[in-house]
């Protein structure tokens, strides 16, 4: 199965990578994999009616003076991959349940501590709709985990520098207009 | 005409000094006693004066009142922080996740004193692979700069009001030239 699905070769073998959406955008049919499945745990590729969801935590990728998302909270997009989870296959509540428990393990897991602070979800189309000189700048992905099937990227697929910047900015202002402060 | 001359200008030196830097002279701040500065008519400055909009607050607890010390916190808030990722380890936001280099964090702190004056205090930022900058999220304009070395940083300015122009410059000096690239950018953006 692997060997006729480019795009499951390429994210099997960058499982764990944090610099695989660099590697990506080395491959000149990335965007083609869209279509492709990525995760051999997924459901199935993502279609642009699905809607996903994004955890924000503090003080990590929310200031707490705006309450609204640094930068931060978008730089994963040009390499480690922009995680989120599909809710077709997840509901919100477990989504923010498992956020939370995240957070609550930061310190033990030698991390910076954290708190689930606010969520933002975003349309797939709306994120596949971001342009940059009129090419799709990013990809979504389903990289779908053993422990969690609904997980997916979205990878920047346009160069580093003036593209990249612009996509990110495009990114974070999307997410900011859908963002929920979350009040527990 | 004299009194209405002499508080727009009143307010414009606290609206710069509430985000001003000090670059040129050390201690400038405490050379004027801004705390007893009265305004009598605070006007946030607009785009028809060929400024750009201040994030400075305009007096509220006492009529008329503003403090230097806001500016202080503010400049020492930003400061604070990019002392703070000094103390990451790595991991600090997860498996793979690094610490920014002793040259960033010497570019950033240089940065910070070399920020144009007049315009908003930037906001800073670290990513996971160790990136470390500072950006702007205002009603007409996003900006961001990356660190690249100790002397050495990107701006990338995107308007948001025509989101369609943007401006990037790879690679501008942690000096006097590169503050003045910032403050020219965010000006025609």
């Amino acid at each position: 199965m692997s060997e006729e699905n480019p795009c499951l070769v390429f994210f099997e073998q960058h499982e764990g990578d944090n610099r695989k959406v660099c590697a990506l955008r080395e491959e000149p049919d990335a965007l083609k994999w869209e279509d492709l499945t990525a995760s051999r745990y997924s459901p199935g590729t993502v279609k642009p009616g699905e809607r996903v969801l994004r955890l924000a935590f503090q003080p990590l990728h929310i200031d707490p003076e705006t309450r609204s998302l640094k930068l931060s909270a978008v730089s994963d997009l040009k390499d480690k991959g922009f995680s989120v989870d599909r809710l077709s296959y997840i509901s919100r509540e477990r989504c923010i349940e498992s956020g939370s428990k995240r957070a609550a393990n930061a310190v033990l897991e030698g991390r910076t501590p954290r708190e689930l602070r606010a969520v933002a979800t975003l349309g797939v189309h709306e994120v596949r709709a971001i342009l940059v000189d009129g090419v799709q700048a990013v990809g979504v992905y389903d990289t779908a985990k053993k422990d969690n099937h609904a997980h997916a990227d979205i990878c920047q697929l346009v160069p580093e520098g003036r593209a990249g910047r612009s996509v990110r900015s495009r990114l974070l202002e999307l997410c900011d207009s859908y963002l929920e402060i979350l009040t527990n | 005409m004299i009194f209405g001359l002499g508080t727009t200008i009143a307010a414009i030196a606290i609206g710069q000094a509430v985000v001003r830097v000090p670059t040129k002279l050390d201690g400038w701040m405490e050379d004027v006693d801004l705390k007893h500065m009265i305004v009598e008519e605070y006007e946030p400055p607009t785009e028809a004066d060929g400024r750009l909009a201040l994030q400075a607050s305009p007096p509220t607890a006492s009529k008329g009142y503003a403090t230097a010390t806001v500016a202080m916190s503010r400049v020492d808030l930003l400061r604070a922080e990019i002392e703070s990722y000094k103390e990451l380890t790595e991991g600090w936001d997860g498996e793979g996740s690094v610490t920014p280099s002793n040259a960033a964090i010497d570019g950033a702190r240089k940065l910070i004193d070399r920020l144009p004056a007049g315009i908003t205090l930037p906001k800073a930022m670290i990513s996971s692979s160790g990136e470390l900058g500072f950006y702007w999220k205002t009603d007409t304009f996003y900006a961001d700069i990356a660190i690249e070395d100790a002397n050495i940083f990107s701006l990338f300015v995107r308007s948001r009001v025509n989101p369609d122009r943007e401006f990037y410059f790879p690679a501008l000096p942690i000096d006097e030239t590169g503050a003045a690239s910032i403050r020219d950018t965010l000006q025609q953006v």
